[in-house]
């Protein structure tokens, strides 16, 4: 593992690599708590971000990832624990380091571009503000940073006089321009078109891994977190409730409500009924037989009440003639409705008056009774008093 | 199965749909119509051109214009720069120019405190910086006499026993300063506070993170981003200094420190110069106005385009160094107490005193002076012609500025739209005593009306004409925030104009238009620099009444007088304010009967 989370979940694997994490980390943020009232935005978060790798915080609205990255940058007042970049002390009891003097860059989440400076004076701001250097040298080494973010020519304009997506150059372009230690992004891509938002989320995770910068990432859209994260970290109710490469999390989320915000969408509540092979639980449920996995470090026990969830992707329709089997969950559903959505075929289907999702390439009918399959091992299953989200079909 | 879905559209015939929802048909596009707007606002637009183009035409003329002695001269216009006016002329430029930068500083940096620092009590703080604007600057001048009148002012008696002279002098320029200082540093932070508020907190921080101290932001993120904020509030509380008679009338004056007020004043009343140099200064007064409304017009409706997706805006700072909070904790209490609670204590207190007195016992307090100006019938009068004019001038301009702002925001054209809010910015900016010398010349040019120049109607229209600015600034921001969807669905539900004010504007924007009323009630009330031009007996003001018992009567009468007057503005507010939490309150209950 390059990169380190201490949370309530990954306490043990910092543990094995806690010597390697001292070692490397360019950010360490210990048990750190933050208030806004009697309202608790972080509840005593652990991560450790290692030198030259990106982290993202993922979660839905109102989860903390913001307050926590306000925090590191300085511009919240953390109420407990301990934030280091590089080995420095930022934060630590009452100690608190000004946001002026942290080696942080940081991207907003609306670019908080100075309207009233040119694009050369607005990169140029943090290397005198930090370099102290004059104002020449500066101008200078600004135009070499505009250059890198492909805005070369754009040195005299103003930032309302370029496209959104130059915007978002030159806000990074900021960020990076005194070479800080940690880049700070706070839904950097949020105000840009689909089309604009695909294309830079490759150009950024292209330029952290060849500026060698530790990033902290904050969105609430999960494929540009995939795209962009080293390591993901969803955030839930001010704590981390998932953690892991991108594949991994998506793969196996580590909770019911973290296989929901990953997208997980179809949900179905089945008794366990035994282990089969290969960890693979058979439970009963309304609509029959349901094969799953339990998620990661939940202990199943037969009897036991289970909430199964599934991506929409995983799900496709299946040949008839393909028998019933442990390692395949099929289901004869009615097709309601089968729309093409350009590269794919959005299906939605019910069965025993539940309504499920499917994301294939093939389309069906509309109308028809249709079998449908979803491998057991893409089912994940969590006990119920642990599903924190519900939603889904439920 | 589901059920086909039926996807052929079935025609309707023409005005079904309407038909089916009881609406009628809608009758043209526009609000007042295109041609009822400009009307209204080429009216409006007249109005406000014919004081400066009279003064304009009585700085060009020798005599009254319309009158046949009056003929065509440059030498009113090269007079004032050659003449005796040259001091006058330094004097004021003097006295606006320090007041108003001084206002521009203090209004701004009392506008980020209370925005960005997370204090307590931000709304009290912020009605506190602002009830200056409810004194009059003749009585906050009253209130620096009793504080500091040589030898006899409240602080000068207590130093001269310590230390055996005054601590200061009421009558200098300095004192002057302070006192305009004092009077519209609240104009200036109600003309800054918005652009602060504005400003997205995302651009401040930006300025931290990326290694610039609170105070570089402030001065290289901050000042530029509020640039033509600062440049308009400048002016215009320049030009509100410029143009003010009370203030140098009562501490100027009467040591010989003449200001263009006080001379146009002399020229037109005691004969001291020709009417015609006093209007080629008052052309002089209107010039920065001009350039404060075009700047305010077209540079900061180019500065609200800019935004570059920060939205955070209104926000305070979390993390702020300590000292800074601390700081503010400081300035705010202090400016409060210098600025309102210590010249009102000492105004009130003076007020009560026999005699001016640098000791005072339990003995010398009486009620003398309030006894004197109520039973002087010039009082009697004043006050009722003053609740006249507040109550008919504040309603008919609240009506007005209803209008006028609707269409500077809403209206049908974008000419009227702009040119409503060029001039709404305009007569705010246009000095009122130079206002008052153009409106002489016209009403002695029209000859209808020479008989009715100092009948309280008159001054009443003035006076609403005047003011009505401040209430299309209200109005347009009020409704500028209320959705336009509001207003679409009950035209598209058939409502006409007349229906859509009714029942869906002025329901909404009750609040903003009993502020409006408010507002005028209170600058009619404590306005002086017009009304003393037009006023005869049976037309006094308060605020004139409390000017004319300074002139030869005890300066405890003066106190009284100006006591009166503020207790007049706090009865007013009071009533005001208590009608407005009256309607709140039934709004609320309304709502919780309907169950909202």
């Amino acid at each position: 593992m390059t990169v380190e989370l201490v949370s309530q979940l990954g306490q043990a694997n910092a543990d094995i690599c806690g010597e390697k994490v001292e070692e490397r980390a360019g950010l360490i943020v210990q048990n750190l708590t933050k208030y806004y009232g009697d309202h608790l935005a972080v509840d005593g978060v652990s991560i450790s971000v290692q030198t030259g790798e990106a982290l993202v915080l993922l979660g839905p609205s109102g989860c903390g990832k913001t307050s926590m990255l306000r925090t590191i940058a300085g511009l919240e007042t953390a109420n407990g624990g301990t934030i280091e970049i590089e080995g420095e002390v930022m934060v630590s009891g009452r100690r608190s380091v000004p946001a002026e003097k942290r080696p942080i860059g940081m991207v907003f989440q609306g670019y908080a571009l100075w309207p009233q400076m040119r694009l050369i004076d607005i990169v140029a701001f943090p290397i005198r503000a930090r370099g102290g250097v004059n104002k020449r040298e500066a101008r200078a080494a600004a135009e070499k940073v505009l250059a890198t973010v492909g805005l070369t020519g754009f040195e005299q304009r103003f930032p309302t006089s370029i496209s959104g997506g130059q915007q978002q150059r030159v806000a990074l372009a900021r960020a990076i321009s005194s070479r800080p230690k940690l880049l700070l992004m706070d839904e950097p891509l949020s105000a840009l078109d689909r089309n604009m938002r695909e294309k830079l989320r490759i150009d950024i995770r292209e330029f952290i891994r060849s500026s060698d910068v530790t990033c902290v990432y904050v969105t609430h859209d999960q494929e540009e977190a995939m795209a962009i994260g080293d390591h993901v970290a969803v955030m839930e109710h001010g704590k981390v409730v998932d953690y892991g490469r991108p594949e991994e999390i998506h793969r196996r989320p580590a909770t019911a409500s973290s296989a929901v915000f990953l997208g997980a969408t179809n949900t179905v509540c089945a008794t366990a009924e035994r282990a089969v092979h290969g960890g693979l639980w058979r439970a009963r449920a309304d609509i029959g037989i349901v094969h799953f996995r339990p998620g990661p470090g939940v202990d199943v026990h037969a009897g036991d009440e289970i909430d199964c969830y599934w991506h929409p992707e995983s799900m496709a329709p299946a040949q008839s003639d393909v028998g019933d089997s442990a390692e395949l969950n099929i289901w004869p559903a009615e097709i309601r409705s089968c729309i093409y959505l350009g590269h794919e075929y959005e299906i939605v289907a019910t069965l025993e008056h539940r309504e499920f999702r499917l994301r294939s390439p093939i389309g069906v009918t509309a109308g028809v009774t249709y079998p449908v399959a979803v491998a057991a091992s893409s089912v994940f299953g969590y006990p119920q008093a642990s599903s924190q989200l519900g939603g889904g079909n439920r | 199965m589901a059920p086909p879905l039926s996807t052929a559209p079935t025609a309707s015939p023409p005005g079904a749909a309407r038909a089916r929802f009881g609406m009628t048909r809608l009758k043209g596009r526009s609000r007042f119509g295109k041609s009822g707007e400009y009307a209204i606002v080429g009216v409006f637009g007249l109005l406000l051109l014919i004081a400066p183009t009279f003064a304009v035409l009585g700085a060009l003329t020798h005599g009254f214009v319309g009158t046949p002695r009056a003929v065509f001269t440059w030498s009113n216009i090269t007079g004032v720069f050659s003449s005796g006016y040259v001091t006058p002329i330094k004097n004021t430029l003097l006295l606006g120019a320090v007041a108003a930068t001084i206002c521009t500083i203090l209004a701004l940096v009392l506008a980020w405190i209370l925005i960005r620092v997370p204090l307590r009590g931000q709304r009290v703080w912020s009605l506190a910086i602002v009830i200056p604007a409810a004194v009059s600057p003749l009585v906050v001048a009253l209130s620096w006499l009793a504080l500091f009148a040589p030898h006899a002012g409240v602080v000068n008696g207590v130093w001269q026993q310590w230390f055996g002279h005054d601590f200061a002098n009421a009558y200098t320029l300095q004192a002057a300063i302070a006192v305009m200082v004092i009077s519209y540093t609240p104009f200036a932070y109600l003309f800054i506070e918005g652009g602060v508020r504005n400003l997205a907190i995302d651009q401040e921080e930006a300025g931290r993170v990326h290694g610039a101290s609170i105070r570089r932001t402030f001065i290289k993120v901050v000042v530029p981003a509020l640039r033509d904020h600062i440049v308009v509030t400048w002016i215009l509380t320049f030009v509100l200094a410029i143009q003010t008679f009370a203030v140098p009338a009562l501490l100027l004056d009467p040591v010989g420190i003449p200001t263009m007020a006080t001379a146009m004043y002399r020229a037109i009343e005691l004969g001291q110069g020709t009417p015609n140099q006093a209007a080629a200064l008052a052309v002089l007064l209107f010039i920065p106005g001009l350039v404060a409304a075009v700047v305010h017009t077209w540079r900061l409706r180019q500065y609200t385009s800019v935004g570059v997706g920060s939205t955070r805006v209104g926000h305070v700072h979390q993390a702020l160094p300590r000292w800074i909070v601390w700081g503010a904790k400081i300035v705010l209490p202090l400016y409060v107490a210098v600025a309102v609670v210590v010249p009102i204590a000492a105004l009130v207190l003076s007020s009560f005193l026999r005699f001016p007195t640098t000791v005072i016992h339990g003995s010398d307090l009486s009620l003398s002076h309030y006894a004197t100006v109520f039973n002087d019938p010039l009082f009697g009068d004043s006050m009722q012609h003053t609740l006249l004019l507040v109550v008919g001038g504040a309603t008919l301009g609240t009506a007005l500025a209803l209008v006028l702002g609707y269409i500077a925001v809403r209206g049908a054209s974008p000419v009227t739209r702009s040119f409503s809010r060029f001039s709404s910015v305009f007569a705010l900016a246009m000095p009122n005593f130079a206002l008052a010398f153009g409106f002489l010349f016209f009403f002695t040019a029209v000859p209808f009306l020479r008989g009715t120049t100092s009948s309280l109607v008159t001054i009443g229209v003035l006076l609403t004409f005047t003011f009505v600015s401040l209430g299309i600034r209200l109005v347009s921001s009020g409704i500028a925030q209320l959705p336009r969807a509001d207003e679409e669905a009950a035209r598209v539900s058939g409502a006409n104009v007349v229906m859509r004010f009714r029942r869906v504007l002025i329901p909404s924007l009750t609040p903003v238009l009993i502020s409006v009323w408010r507002a005028i009630a209170i600058a009619m009330t404590i306005e002086l620099n017009l009304v003393v031009l037009f006023y005869k007996n049976n037309s006094i003001t308060l605020s004139v009444y409390t000017y004319l018992t300074e002139q030869g009567r005890p300066i405890g009468d003066t106190y009284a007088a100006g006591v009166m007057q503020l207790l007049f503005v706090l009865a007013v507010v009071a009533i005001v304010t208590a009608g407005e939490q009256a309607f709140r309150a039934s709004r609320t209950r309304t709502r919780l009967r309907s169950g909202g």
